[in-house]
């Protein structure tokens, strides 16, 4: 008899005719959009991550150089120090590297590469994670047990460890040579190996609640088959926890690239994404060239804590339980 | 009168075992719990026929049985003569499929939460393709809203915007759209407050006059079932312990269990009663009594009835009974 | 009536929501004499178990009592500190839920939450505290009560398990009882076992109970007095036969029609349209005017206050004899 559990009364009112109202009149009146308007963290994080993918996709018209182009690069202006300092020049506004190669563009870019393997990363693991999820809770039995004991084994090893072995065995087999656009999609490929666990494990309890439930034996009882069911009734009914693991996830993703290509097994020197960006500027670190490594560093650390916070509100803001 | 439904020794056992492993290491053998044992009924055309019974009874099992839900684990269901589990008549199912379904007891859990009411209730007629084109499937289902008491216009709300009695229309609208004339009713209304679930009963006798529907009721309320019912069953952990008219079974109820849940109901009529306690509980259906399930409960056992099981006769499945002890 | 045990005037309850505050409890007054059972009914949204909860003091937020007062014999208790409230809770009122196994801890024996209980309230020793819970396991009809003291809760059927939450609730000897829902849990015939142990432990104790349902039939049965809730309101208060048998409320007299009883056959249950209004939506006036069938002008503008109808008091313009004379 907790107060919490007061029933607020389940009906409307007589006539039965309430106008329902519109998509758009629903979420400006709902819990969610009351709940962010009501933390200051989660708006400061969306500006933020916005302000970044807004960055991101504006590199090409924004950038003062384009950092893949060798062409662009010049000598003279290499390991220049930020603007604010005595030998500071317009308009390399965050000084450049050792091959005149303008800090502020290579953050740009780097961080449009970073995000784009960590979204695609986090699609794959996604799409991944939830056929899984919605397989193995579905059909139950030995196919249930088969994909969870997978997933158990695969949790007990470190995700950058999978990431690390996917990506050395594909290079060995195709050579060591390969070009960055298969070179994102391998990354991307280890991601997804390293991050469906989460998700095929939410989806599936998710679905072993749903698929108890009458409205899906309703459609049962009119015939459907089991992958109708799932796409059409469960899918849309797991979704939601589905969401804050991506974003949260999208933040490990774009970490785990950095990682990656910290440890020279990510993308390379000639387009370098945040994580690149780190280690090449890490040789600088001890002759004073500070700038090559803090920059790229902040972005990361930027771009990680704000996705992050606003996967921690989401949680909270879907989960009332939680609070 | 021939029977619409056709039920013989159904039976059905449900896996309880602990997982693989611990039945290994603990050298424990595999254990099955009898939800439904030997149960056999027929409903005529157009009647109501209602099983009642308390938690563990096997009466919602039943229901899952004969719509097709659960596949029995022995006996057979025959709906028109056409079997509900032959593997060899399953092109005659997928026909008869439309003309059955199902009222859910939460109407809450039943429906879509993300589809608009009139998705609901249009998918059973999109699935058996009963009706081409948009514009007469909405038509259809504004007709089918009309019927169980609502408004056309209610088809574009979400679940959620409605009671839940008005909710519980909408799922009997949705049984009703594939044409269906055998209702399965699990508990449809004991998710409800009193004066809605008056509503509903009465809309579910008006639309049985209407259609000539065919009914089976499942309820744990004995005043609903004798509200509703033309014939009732009475299920004892998994077993149909009496099968009567209502009328007869409420006048006068022959099985010791029957009685003894007649004269245990809490009832308007009983202001103030000092009442004859009844003793005991249900016993675990996992470890079930044996003989007659209900002998430790019952004031007529004796040996043979804590060792033998009494078969149904004449419609009542007890020894005392059969030997006029009672 | 005898002693006055709990007195309610003019309770009020508000949740504060971010859309502004919803008044659940509307000024609900009652009186609970000496060994005196009030049962307090309704459908869900009535505001039963709130009235409940306020009673115990356990509103939480957003939740408060916004107005009124409540007197335990003759002392205020609305506005005590939680602290003193916690003591007030524990010693002279006890409390009954409707899940036995929320109120059992599941990791300690039933004895030692018992003793536990007793120790905290009074100034038995250890041992002269298990004789007592031993007695109080008797008392409530645990059998071989020496044996049973050192079971856990869930070696116990969900019957037993509730008489354990009586002895429970008894041990301190209080004054009060709050019983929420407490057989809607159990099986029919373990119900009336429940209902039986309640009204004979509250005469013999002389505890005053505060019997709180949404089941006519359990009031009917067990309660003396009963008070019928309607919208955060109290419709109709009086003695139980005559509530039943002759409401005057337009609700409670639809409530009554609609609920199937087991004495007689009706065609059709009387129905009361629509549904109980929403917190946001509550209607002006009397909050049952769009609902009813004998609204008139000034019932949609003016909230009627409780008036004295033979043995019940009324909150209906109908009955306001100034009106007729109008």
């Amino acid at each position: 008899m907790s107060g919490r559990d007061i029933d607020v009364g389940d009906a409307p009112p007589v006539p039965l005719q309430v106008a329902s109202p519109g998509r758009l009149a629903r979420w400006r009146d709902s819990d969610l959009l009351a709940s962010f308007l009501g933390s200051k963290t989660a708006m400061a994080a969306l500006l933020a991550t916005v302000l970044m993918v807004g960055l991101a996709v504006a590199a090409p018209l924004i950038s003062p150089q384009n950092p893949y182009d060798p062409a662009q690069l010049d000598l003279i202006n290499s390991n220049l120090p930020p603007i604010w300092q005595a030998d500071g020049q317009a308009p390399f506004y965050l000084g450049t590297d050792d091959q005149g190669r303008d800090v502020l563009s290579a953050v740009l870019y780097g961080l449009r590469l970073s995000l784009i393997v960590g979204v695609l990363g986090v699609i794959t693991s996604g799409v991944l994670g939830i056929a899984l999820g919605l397989v193995a809770g579905y059909a139950g039995g030995a196919l249930d047990t088969l994909i969870m004991r997978v997933a158990d084994v695969q949790l007990t090893f470190p995700a950058i460890l999978i990431a690390l072995v996917v990506d050395g065995v594909a290079r060995a087999s195709f050579g060591g040579a390969l070009d960055v656009g298969p070179l994102i999609g391998l990354i991307v490929i280890s991601i997804g190996l390293s991050f469906w666990v989460q998700y095929a494990r939410t989806v599936r309890s998710s679905v072993m609640v749903e698929k108890g439930k009458d409205y899906v034996q309703a459609a049962r009882l009119i015939g459907l088959t089991p992958p109708v069911i799932l796409v059409r009734h469960v899918l849309p009914n797991v979704t939601g926890p589905v969401f804050v693991i991506a974003t949260i996830n999208l933040a490990l993703a774009i970490i785990t690239e950095a990682t990656l290509s910290f440890l020279g097994t990510g993308l390379p020197e000639t387009m370098p994404s945040l994580g690149t960006l780190i280690r090449t500027g890490n040789r600088f670190l001890f002759s004073g060239e500070w700038w090559i490594v803090a920059f790229p560093g902040l972005a990361l650390a930027g771009l990680v804590i704000a996705i992050n916070l606003l996967g921690d509100w989401l949680r909270d803001a879907l989960n009332p339980k939680l609070q | 009168m021939s029977a619409y439904v056709e039920v013989t020794d159904l039976r059905r056992l449900f896996d309880v075992s602990k997982p693989w492993l611990n039945r290994v290491i603990e050298r424990e053998p595999r254990r099955f719990l009898t939800a439904v044992d030997r149960v056999g009924f027929t409903i005529a055309k157009g009647e109501t026929f209602a099983i009642v019974g308390e938690s563990g009874s096997g009466k919602s099992t039943v229901a899952r049985m004969v719509v097709g839900l659960l596949p029995p684990s022995a006996g057979e269901v025959l709906i028109t003569g056409i079997s509900m589990t032959d593997p060899r008549e399953a092109a005659a199912r997928r026909r008869l499929r439309s003309r059955i379904q199902m009222i859910f007891q939460d109407p809450y859990a039943s429906m879509n939460p993300r589809w608009r009411v009139g998705k609901i209730i249009a998918e059973p007629i999109r699935a058996f393709n009963l009706i081409q084109g948009e514009g007469a499937i909405r038509a259809r289902v504004g007709e089918l809203l009309g019927l169980v008491g609502l408004h056309p216009d209610d088809s574009k709300k979400y679940p959620h915007e409605f009671s839940g009695g008005q909710r519980q229309r909408v799922a009997i609208a949705r049984a009703l759209a594939s044409q269906a004339e055998f209702l399965v009713g699990d508990e449809p209304t004991s998710a409800l407050d009193v004066s809605v679930q008056a509503q509903i009963l009465n809309l579910m006798r008006d639309l049985q006059d209407r259609l000539g529907l065919t009914y089976l009721f499942i309820s744990h309320n004995l005043a609903v079932v004798r509200h509703m019912a033309t014939r009732v069953g009475v299920m004892y952990l998994g077993r149909l312990v009496e099968v009567a008219a209502a009328k007869d079974l409420f006048a006068r109820p022959r099985h010791p269990y029957t009685r003894m849940l007649l004269d245990a109901v809490p009832d308007l009529a009983h202001v103030g009663r000092a009442r004859v306690p009844v003793s005991g509980e249900i016993p675990n259906p996992i470890d079930p009594p044996p003989g007659c399930t209900f002998n430790p409960r019952c004031p007529l056992a004796n040996d043979r009835c804590r060792t033998e099981i009494p078969a149904l006769l004449d419609g009542v499945a007890c020894h005392a009974v059969q030997e006029g002890r009672a | 009536m005898s002693e006055t045990i709990l007195s309610v005037r003019d309770l009020t309850v508000a949740f504060d929501t971010r859309r502004g505050p919803l008044t659940a409890i509307d000024r609900v007054s009652f009186d609970i004499g000496r060994g005196e059972i009030l049962g307090v009914v309704g459908e869900s949204g009535a505001g039963k178990s709130v009235t409940g909860s306020a009673v115990i003091g356990l509103i939480d937020r957003p939740g408060r009592i916004a107005g009124g007062a409540i007197h335990l014999r003759g002392e205020r208790i609305d506005n005590l500190s939680p602290e003193a409230m916690r003591r007030v809770r524990g010693k002279r009122i006890g409390m009954i839920f409707q899940d036995p196994l929320t109120s059992l801890d599941p990791l300690f024996r039933v004895g030692d939450q018992i003793v536990e209980t007793l120790r905290a309230h009074t100034k038995l020793s250890a041992k002269a505290a298990r004789t007592r819970a031993i007695d109080l396991l008797a008392e409530v009809g645990i059998p071989a009560p020496e044996r049973r003291i050192d079971g856990y809760p869930h070696e116990f059927s969900g019957g037993m398990r509730q008489r354990v939450v009586i002895a429970l609730a008894l041990a301190a000897e209080p004054e009060l009882i709050i019983a929420d829902e407490p057989t809607t849990a159990l099986d029919v015939s373990v119900q009336a076992q429940i209902i039986t142990l309640l009204k004979r432990l509250c005469r013999e104790h002389g505890t005053a109970v505060m019997l709180v349902t949404h089941d006519m039939g359990v009031i009917a049965e067990a309660a003396d007095r009963v008070a019928v809730m309607y919208a955060g309101r109290v419709a109709e208060i009086g003695p139980v036969a005559a509530v039943v048998r002759e409401p005057h409320h337009p609700y409670a007299v639809g409530l009554m029609g609609a609920i199937p009883t087991l004495s007689q056959e009706a065609d059709r249950l009387s129905q009361i349209p629509g549904s109980m209004p929403r917190l946001t939506a509550i209607p002006k006036g009397c909050a049952f005017n769009p609902r009813c069938p004998k609204v008139f002008a000034r019932c949609r503008i003016e909230r009627p206050e409780p008036i004295l109808v033979g043995a019940s008091r009324v909150a209906c313009h109908l009955y306001d004899v100034t009106e007729k004379a109008a």
